[in-house]
């Protein structure tokens, strides 16, 4: 039986002040043979991260595992199993394509002007030529998509990623790259003609669902995949690491 | 994960080797052995999906078991995957390599191959995974191999009783990749004695001959090319992000197939040094989970206090720093000789070295004729002298390719051939 952390005890820890998590090698009162010593921890260390909410993270860590595992990806492959590839396919070319407008608003943000006429472009021709965007032509055409957020951006103006957060659901994340997905999420509301078109597409609430369903699906990997019980630094280093190039590039 | 560690390091550390301006040569052992069977070289065979094909399962040897809450992630049973046919058809139970899962990379290519051969296919984890250390190991110690053969039979036998429930098997075969194969011979000795599953035909892909002298190949190609201070380290995996940066575009999804692997690997020809590393560093990163989940499940103390009680909200990050910094030889002096020395009179180093290998049941590969072999003449994992041992032990039911390194031809022609015609002919 899957069983999920009590939400309960996922807010008391959200409101418990000291987050920090009890380091293992001080636990147990009998010492190890070859313990953790001073020459592990240098300074640097590449494993390191600045993540003072560690205990607050790793209990959502297991929270977003075993919502996936009971109830996210039972629902995917439920989906994946009744759709066609082709109708699948053409989901999240459609939902990806709404994401431009984002990419144009944070490019432009950035003072990018090749990726915002990217994303301008993709949107103009996936949205007339591909139907609605539920055919990715421009990347035929090679118009490959370019992801920009408001993480990206703040990134961009030399805002440091803060503390390292996972997000309830959302998954890995940081104090800066969370603000950026909140300021991300109001502005396809406030922006004019934007909001509009989200209004259009997102009357309906299960398109909320359908979203969710096809982000998942376009995931490939599943936690705990990699069979480590590290996995959680390891995810941390590469999130870490991936949202630094991103920023770079 | 091993993939991603893999392709990351291909782009990273390869910044020391020239970047390709001639068309790759062909592959050698060590680049077999980390891109794997290239596009080219590939036949076409049927794909696993959940749609079609596959599906997964959990069996608990140990339904007792009070699994420790630093394994929360893993706590529900050793996990199966089984690969299915719509008939009644045999069924093959394959056993992964070090470290690897129940749907591991050689796992699935071997499945290809045996489910186009017409089989059901029953994918187990190495008893080396750390699901399989928590789940289903008797001890929490292993690489023993008559131990590891009990705690295989053990899951075997279970999965069969619920696969059968929905599936048609006709005859139960075995076969096994690297340390799977040594474990499948093991087991396959076992059930020749005691006769609880009835294996019809058992099948060693690249199996090792010693498991210390395999692993210290391993070990030293680790130390050889990666140093010993962390902060070397650190410098190092700074270097493989900033070249990463250098070949990484944000427009390209970077999916972790072969096909992106080998065009990495056609860029950039990374050095034997560099492919060395990469081999050492997937080799390492499997010792160090297998290290620490098999302290914590034996109570050893080696690392962790036998005593801790770690919590899935413990910081694991200080353990990863020391435990990385430990070979397999480590694991073998930290956790295995004491725990057998403690439970087995007369036991010690020379005495463990011998019985992890082929040699204890030479009489038996010797005389089976239902018992064959697949290996590579250039596979890296066999020190000098093996691949003649191999040759003397299984005679004509050897078929040694000529090329694949570890693991580096699983999709070619001539290996799928070779386990087509072992299970059908």
């Amino acid at each position: 039986v899957p069983r999920l952390a009590p939400t309960a005890t996922l807010l008391a820890t959200l409101v418990v002040a000291g987050c920090a998590a009890v380091p293992g090698e001080e636990l147990g009162t009998i010492p190890p043979r070859s313990p953790v010593t001073a020459a592990d921890r240098v300074p640097d260390h590449p494993i390191d991260a600045y993540d003072p909410w560690e205990g607050f993270n790793r209990e959502v860590y297991r929270f977003n595992t075993e919502f996936d595992r009971a109830i996210f990806l039972p629902v995917v492959r439920g989906y994946e199993y009744v759709m066609p590839d082709f109708a699948e396919r053409g989901v999240s070319n459609f939902f990806n394509n709404l994401r431009e407008m984002r990419n144009a608003v944070n490019s432009a943000l950035q003072l990018r002007g090749e990726a915002f006429g990217t994303a301008v472009g993709r949107f103009f021709i996936n949205s007339t030529i591909g139907v609605f965007g539920l055919l990715d032509l421009a990347s035929e055409f090679g118009y490959r998509e370019r992801r920009e957020d408001f993480g990206q951006t703040l990134g961009r103006w030399g805002v440091g990623p803060g503390p390292y957060l996972v997000l309830p659901l959302f998954g890995p994340s940081s104090a800066r790259d969370a603000s950026g997905l909140a300021v991300d999420t109001a502005m396809v509301n406030l922006v004019p003609g934007i909001d509009y078109i989200n209004g259009e597409v997102y009357s309906d609430p299960a398109v909320y669902g359908l979203n969710a369903v096809d982000q998942r699906h376009q995931i490939r990997l599943e936690y705990y995949q990699s069979g480590s019980p590290f996995e959680y630094d390891l995810v941390r280093f590469f999130y870490l690491k991936k949202r630094e190039l991103d920023v770079m590039k | 994960m091993q993939r991603a560690v893999a392709l990351g390091l291909v782009l990273g550390l390869s910044l020391s080797d020239a970047l390709a301006t001639e068309p790759a040569e062909p592959l050698d052992a060590l680049a077999y052995t980390v891109v794997q069977t290239p596009p080219a070289e590939q036949v076409p065979l049927p794909t696993l999906s959940r749609d079609r094909n596959v599906r997964s399962g959990l069996v608990r040897p140990f339904p007792d078991r009070v699994v420790p809450d630093v394994f929360w992630f893993d706590n529900d049973g050793v996990r199966y995957g089984l690969v299915y046919q719509n008939r009644p058809a045999p069924l093959v139970v394959l056993i992964a390599g070090t470290g690897g899962s129940f749907n591991s990379e050689s796992n699935r290519q071997i499945a290809r191959a045996l489910y186009a051969a017409g089989m059901h296919v029953l994918g187990l984890p190495s008893p080396t995974h750390p699901n399989f250390i928590i789940n289903g190991s008797e001890s929490g110690v292993v690489g023993r191999p008559p131990d590891d053969a009990r705690d295989l039979r053990r899951v075997v036998e279970l999965a069969l009783r619920q696969i059968t429930d929905g599936t048609s098997v006709t005859a139960v075969h075995l076969a096994g990749f690297s340390l799977g194969a040594l474990q499948a011979g093991w087991l396959a000795e076992l059930d020749a004695r005691e006769r609880r599953i009835g294996f019809d035909r058992v099948l060693m892909i690249n199996p090792p001959v010693s498991l210390s002298r395999s692993a210290a190949i391993l070990d030293d190609m680790f130390d050889r090319n990666v140093d010993e201070d962390p902060r070397a380290v650190a410098a190092l995996v700074d270097r493989i992000f900033r070249a990463f940066a250098a070949v990484y575009s944000p427009e390209e999804d970077i999916s972790l197939d072969g096909e992106f692997l080998y065009r990495a690997y056609e860029t950039i020809q990374p050095s034997d040094a560099t492919l060395e590393t990469l081999i050492g560093i997937a080799f390492r990163f499997s010792s160090t989970n297998l290290t620490f989940t098999s302290d914590v499940m034996s109570h050893a103390g080696y690392i962790v206090s036998p005593d801790a009680n770690l919590t899935y909200a413990t910081s694991l990050t200080d353990f990863f720093k020391h435990t990385i910094r430990k070979s397999f030889d480590d694991y073998i002096e930290g956790i295995y000789l004491p725990h057998f020395q403690a439970r087995i009179p007369g036991f010690d180093r020379a005495r463990a070295i011998e019985e992890a290998s082929l040699l204890p049941i030479e009489g038996f590969l010797r005389n089976q004729a239902r018992v064959g072999l697949i290996t590579n003449r250039d596979d890296i994992i066999l020190a000098p002298g093996d691949l003649a041992w191999l040759e003397r032990v299984f005679g004509e039911r050897a078929t040694i390719l000529p090329s694949g390194g570890h693991g580096g031809n699983l999709l070619r022609g001539d290996f799928v051939a070779a386990v087509a015609k072992f299970f059908r002919g």
